[in-house]
């Protein structure tokens, strides 16, 4: 019974999503303008899908997130796509399949039931546990939204992460997780559908094969990283910018401003690509009043979660401006946090300086795993981009019609990467996956324009085949850690504690707490989802509502932010207990720890000894596994230094 | 005219198509180059469960 309402709920999101779009569509007049029922079905379901987030905030912020609103939003989505089902007229039909489109399709049969296993796991990714499925998992909980006073993990733009709320109350965690792999080939199945435009079926598969084992989509396409999600915004929004440039339609660049605003409400990268694309929106005749066009409907689709920071903090790009203008100090941030703030992000993010030569040289840097800290190898973007890359710029340069259409995603996904390399934000190369499709786009059918014509189509065969292998080899070894939870016995809390570091730790504490404790757990940050009773994130970079920096050494202090989140126990890794007493950590925090535990303030009740890894998929080959210990403790308040 | 075109167009330049191999081949060699330590370990792993 509850697999069947998952997936009736899963379905039921998509099909609302797709008529969502397809009310959109028609709207502002695109459907006619669209080159196939494939193109249409695929537009509409990425323009649903922020339709679907954008929908939520309001009961969300109204304290009307129960299930009957959700089940009541799907409900209109699904009749407005019964109402619209003539726009996918022709989406079945199809012409006979060459025997290499067979291969192909086989291929990405393949790659649907690796991503199907993934989404039939529980979700193990830490990011994804630490805030894309824990605070809509929060807001469901509490029947409404909830402002949480993080940076880059809690006060962000959460327009996708209202659908996975819609998901996980109507269907369960199935159901998210189900919802995750969907709209993880949202975007793969839009590049198709546009490049289709350009390209033979079959080119167009391989493409779509490529894409999907894209490492980057790897990482985060199956779980709730929202940049996959994004990739789908705006390569919706360049498809109805050029479409709106090629018909003089205002109206579908209004579609292209809503994608672009769902891009800024899905993540604050969007704002670079709102910025990128409204920059060549206004490089035409007509710009100013296109960009008038373009920058309102970004505006109204994207404003959401600005006005909910600034309501919160006064800061709509929390803490960005708090740091950047100084303003005033609040109970959730103040200055001196904020230069420690940027000064960690700088250390762990920012491993390349930010020169002309380190931004010529990124892609390089990147894709060969040169600076690993770029994590271009296994969450990377793959080969195919350096692959086609001289067939690409000849093809382009070689083309006479419609070259600004070639020309303008190229554009966008340059000013986009250019802002975003100096901008000082992270430096990860997943980051860029956004724009990643508009380059394929383009690239790619240039590429292979061009090699068809001066019969160079073997080695471009032949090197997209191995890059093909290559990404299917590491999706294979990414499955095995799923698979083997699918076809065993293992229970979902064996798989969580074989994947992700103190899984055990909830474990106790949800077997052994009620819903009067509440739990400050300490950094470690993917324990958010799965601790069931009341918690609180204690990090030591991201927050400040309860100071644990590694300098922080004044325990009435610490205990009186404890006191005020109503904390009644911790969950610490031994790092933070265990100082060597001679050396100055003593006044720093473990020395804080160590004193209260000295004091009886803090009394351990229970010791668990868990697994680490540096990579959950290699564990299992052999990679490094590390034991670490975690401590529970009672905080017994009585016993506690006061502030005097 | 026309059939010269064709026959252009049969036969690629060989030196662009010697480059095309090259660049290919180097790029995927390099790429590779790039996972060395997990290529090592899964064979490192494979030789494990080998013997």
């Amino acid at each position: 019974m509850t697999l069947l309402i998952s997936l009736a709920a899963v379905s039921g999101m998509i099909m609302a999503s797709i008529g969502f779009g397809l009310i959109a569509l028609r709207a502002f007049g695109a459907e006619k303008f669209l080159h196939s029922a494939l193109e249409r079905a695929m537009s509409g379901f990425v323009l649903g899908i922020g339709i679907l987030g954008w929908l939520l905030f309001f009961p969300g912020a109204l304290g009307a997130f129960s299930p009957a609103v959700f089940w009541g939003a799907m409900a209109a989505g699904v009749a407005a796509l019964f109402s619209r089902m003539s726009s996918l007229k022709g989406l079945a039909a199809s012409r006979p399949l060459k025997p290499m489109d067979i291969a192909l399709f086989s291929v990405l049969a393949v790659i649907a039931v690796f991503d199907l296993l993934e989404a039939i796991a529980p979700a193990a990714d830490a990011d994804t546990l630490a805030y894309h499925f824990a605070l809509p998992r929060d807001f469901v909980a509490n029947g409404e939204i909830l402002f949480n006073a993080r940076a880059v993990t809690g006060a962000i733009p959460l327009l996708v992460h209202m659908t996975y709320a819609a998901a996980l109350a109507t269907g369960g965690e199935l159901s998210l997780n189900l919802w995750a792999a969907a709209t993880g080939w949202a975007p793969g199945l839009l590049l198709y559908a546009v490049v289709r435009r350009h390209l033979s079926r079959t080119w167009s598969l391989v493409l779509l094969a490529l894409f999907l084992t894209t490492p980057a989509i790897l990482y985060g396409g199956g779980n709730g990283q929202i940049e996959t999600r994004c990739a789908a915004f705006a390569l919706c929004a360049v498809l109805f910018l050029l479409v709106s440039e090629r018909e003089a339609s205002y109206r579908v660049l209004a579609l292209a401003g809503i994608c672009a605003g769902f891009f800024i409400a899905a993540k604050y990268f969007g704002l670079i690509f709102a910025g990128a694309t409204g920059l060549v929106v206004l490089c035409h005749r007509d710009g100013l009043k296109r960009g008038t066009v373009f920058g309102i409907a970004a505006l109204v689709a994207g404003f959401q979660w600005y006005m909910w920071n600034y309501i919160h903090t006064g800061d709509p790009v929390f803490p960005l401006l708090t740091n950047m203008l100084q303003l005033p100090e609040t109970a959730y941030w103040n200055s001196e946090f904020g230069k420690y703030f940027s000064e960690t992000q700088a250390k762990s993010e920012l491993p390349l300086d930010r020169s002309i030569t380190n931004w010529l040289l990124y892609p390089i840097f990147s894709i060969f795993n040169v600076v690993e800290q770029l994590e271009g190898g296994r969450t990377g973007l793959g080969v195919v981009t350096l692959l086609i890359l001289p067939a690409a710029v000849i093809g382009i340069l070689r083309t006479s019609d419609g070259r600004r259409e070639l020309l303008v995603p190229l554009i966008i996904a340059g000013v986009f990467f250019t802002i975003w390399f100096f901008s000082g934000t992270t430096q990860r190369t997943r980051h860029l996956l956004p724009v990643y499709p508009l380059v394929l786009a383009t690239a790619f059918p240039a590429a292979i324009g061009w090699a068809r014509q001066t019969r160079l189509l073997w080695p471009a065969s032949a090197g997209l085949s191995a890059a093909l292998i290559i990404q299917l080899t590491g999706h294979s070894l990414f499955t095995v850690n799923y698979a083997r939870h699918v076809f065993s016995s293992e229970t979902r809390w064996e798989f969580l504690e074989r994947n992700v570091t103190g899984a055990n730790a909830a474990k106790w504490i949800n077997e052994n707490f009620r819903e009067n404790a509440r739990i400050g757990f300490m950094g470690e940050r993917q324990l958010a989802f799965l601790i069931e009773v009341p918690s609180f994130m204690i990090h030591p970079h991201i927050q400040t509502v309860i100071d644990a920096r590694p300098s922080n050494g004044d325990e009435k202090r610490f205990v009186e932010q404890t006191r005020r989140q109503g904390l009644t126990h911790l969950l610490i890794n031994e790092k933070w207990f265990n100082p060597r007493k001679t050396t100055p950590e003593i006044k720093l925090f473990p020395g804080l720890i160590n004193r209260l535990l000295d004091q009886g303030c803090l009394v351990g009740i229970q010791k668990l000894d868990t697994n680490s890894f540096p990579s959950r998929t290699l564990s299992g080959f052999g990679g490094r596994i590390w034991r670490q210990k975690f401590l529970i403790l009672k905080i017994d308040y009585p016993k506690c230094p006061v502030t005097s | 005219m026309k059939q010269e075109s064709r026959s252009f167009a049969r036969s690629p330049n060989q030196l662009v198509s010697v480059l095309a191999w090259i660049w290919t081949i180097g790029i995927l060699a390099a790429y590779t180059h790039g996972f060395a330590d997990i290529i090592r370990l899964l064979w490192n792993w494979l030789i494990r469960i080998g013997t």
